[in-house]
């Protein structure tokens, strides 16, 4: 309730969310990018029974920073938004990048979760941000869901020719 | 400033909260049928026989498994499509047990236009995760319809009910207590000393702090909602259990956010990232660069 007296983050959070553009946006996710990611993800579901989904938000609605919502909140109600957790086996994992925040989350589903520990997802999610610190977000991204496809190979083998529950593109936000 | 954005918003909700009153009002929506048995047939569907055998079925996997299963038959959800009365029987009969949340509600109307569609699965948060809302469809078109499309009703039923449990018996519930009554829609109907009186006050006294909180609290909108699949709460729960979260994730951030006040670095966010979803058990990582 009396959250604007105890955010002193907020309003530089808003700030912050305000000045982030589209064109910052498409200047680290060119369309380009946006193809290597989608046929990526296409060929590893070939082999895998996962389903990946990226999204990338250049920012949260002015609303949402107001109310405090963190990053993992956010990535959650996508994860609820998009039906990443429809999925036969259970298996969708959704990567999660807020360009104002610059914050990643990975959220997978339950079935997945009980084959893989959190230390894992943890050291896929510092390929990440390690990559976008440098502003290498093409490879760094390429590199991660390259991980993400041999993690899923190694727990989730494919068993023959199944349907693509989730689209593979990745979501500009 | 608080003050200011809440203001907006209880000026812009009030008119709308009146419209869909009015809406509703209006359009005299089907009243949602007392629970009284766990297969309830207000269009003539079933023959007594057939409904006691069927309601036998339900009862006995109750007590084995302690998952609770309801079969409601009507003639007609019009004006509303049927997704929108199902939900409504659903947060009535609050199937399932408590904490548990297994409960399945398959719901048929019988009459209805194809547009508001006559067949329904309505499952609770804690099956969803076997009874998906693809295999829900897969039951209603490829166990159920077939069977009604020759207005083998009993046998679309039973075939239903069949497929459903089939699945629920995947995931691993808690085991049925001893003592029957596990469902509080049972409890309901069975000691319903209380009168509808109160029922009914209580109901409306739960409604009018959701609305109210709706109109002060920001906080309730889509996005700061954590956790998935909400749909067979009662809106007080997750309104409670949002606000009481929120307000703990605040404080955490504060504690957190109170260090970087001078430097340029990142608002104290961090902290509470592994926190959020309600009673959603996936896993993940989060970090930031």
């Amino acid at each position: 309730m009396d959250q604007a007296q105890h955010n002193p983050g907020r309003l530089r959070r808003s700030l912050r969310h305000l000045l982030s553009t589209r064109t910052e946006a498409a200047r680290v996710f060119p369309p380009a990018t946006l193809e290597a990611i989608a046929e990526a993800i296409t060929a590893g579901e070939q082999t895998h029974r996962g389903e990946v989904r990226l999204v990338v938000e250049k920012s949260l609605p002015l609303s949402a920073v107001w109310e405090g919502v963190s990053n993992r909140q956010r990535a959650l109600a996508l994860f609820a938004d998009y039906g990443i957790w429809d999925t036969e086996d259970n298996c969708g994992v959704l990567i999660y990048v807020n360009l104002a925040d610059h914050k990643v989350d990975i959220v997978a589903d339950r079935g997945i979760n009980r084959h893989i520990d959190p230390a894992t997802w943890q050291a896929i999610c510092n390929t990440l941000t390690a990559g976008f610190a440098q502003g290498r977000f093409h490879d760094a991204t390429l590199e991660a869901i390259g991980q993400v496809n041999a993690l899923l190979r190694q727990h989730f083998p494919s068993n023959g020719t199944r349907p693509n529950e989730l689209p593979d593109k990745p979501l500009m936000l | 400033m608080k003050l200011l954005l809440r203001l907006l918003w209880a000026l812009t909700l009030a008119p709308l909260l009146s419209l869909l009153l009015a809406g509703q009002a209006q359009a005299q929506l089907k009243p949602v049928p007392e629970y009284t048995a766990r297969v309830t047939d207000q269009a003539g569907m079933l023959t007594p026989e057939q409904r006691q055998n069927l309601e036998r079925v339900l009862a006995d996997y109750e007590t084995q498994t302690g998952s609770q299963i309801a079969v409601l038959l009507v003639k007609s959800t019009e004006p509303e499509v049927i997704e929108q009365y199902s939900i409504r029987v659903a947060d009535a009969w609050k199937l399932g047990r408590k904490g548990v949340d297994d409960g399945v509600l398959l719901l048929v109307a019988r009459d209805n236009p194809s547009s508001l569609r006559r067949l329904r699965i309505e499952a609770g948060r804690g099956v969803q995760g076997v009874l998906t809302d693809a295999q829900s469809k897969r039951i209603l078109q490829d166990t159920i319809a077939p069977h009604f499309r020759q207005n083998d009703y009993y046998g679309g039923l039973v075939a239903g009910v069949g497929a459903i449990s089939a699945l629920l018996n995947q995931e691993k519930f808690p085991a049925p207590q001893a003592q029957p009554g596990q469902g509080q829609a049972q409890a309901q109907a069975q000691g319903d000393d209380g009168g509808p009186g109160i029922v009914m006050s209580i109901f409306f006294i739960v409604i009018g702090l959701t609305v109210l909180r709706s109109i002060f609290s920001p906080r309730r909108s889509r996005l700061s909602q954590p956790g998935i699949g909400r749909r067979f709460d009662n809106g007080w729960n997750s309104g409670a259990t949002g606000f009481i979260l929120g307000s703990i994730l605040s404080n955490m951030n504060n504690r957190g956010g109170g260090g970087f006040s001078g430097g340029g670095g990142f608002s104290g966010g961090g902290g509470f990232s592994g926190g959020g979803g309600g009673s959603f058990d996936g896993g993940g990582a989060s970090g930031d660069w």
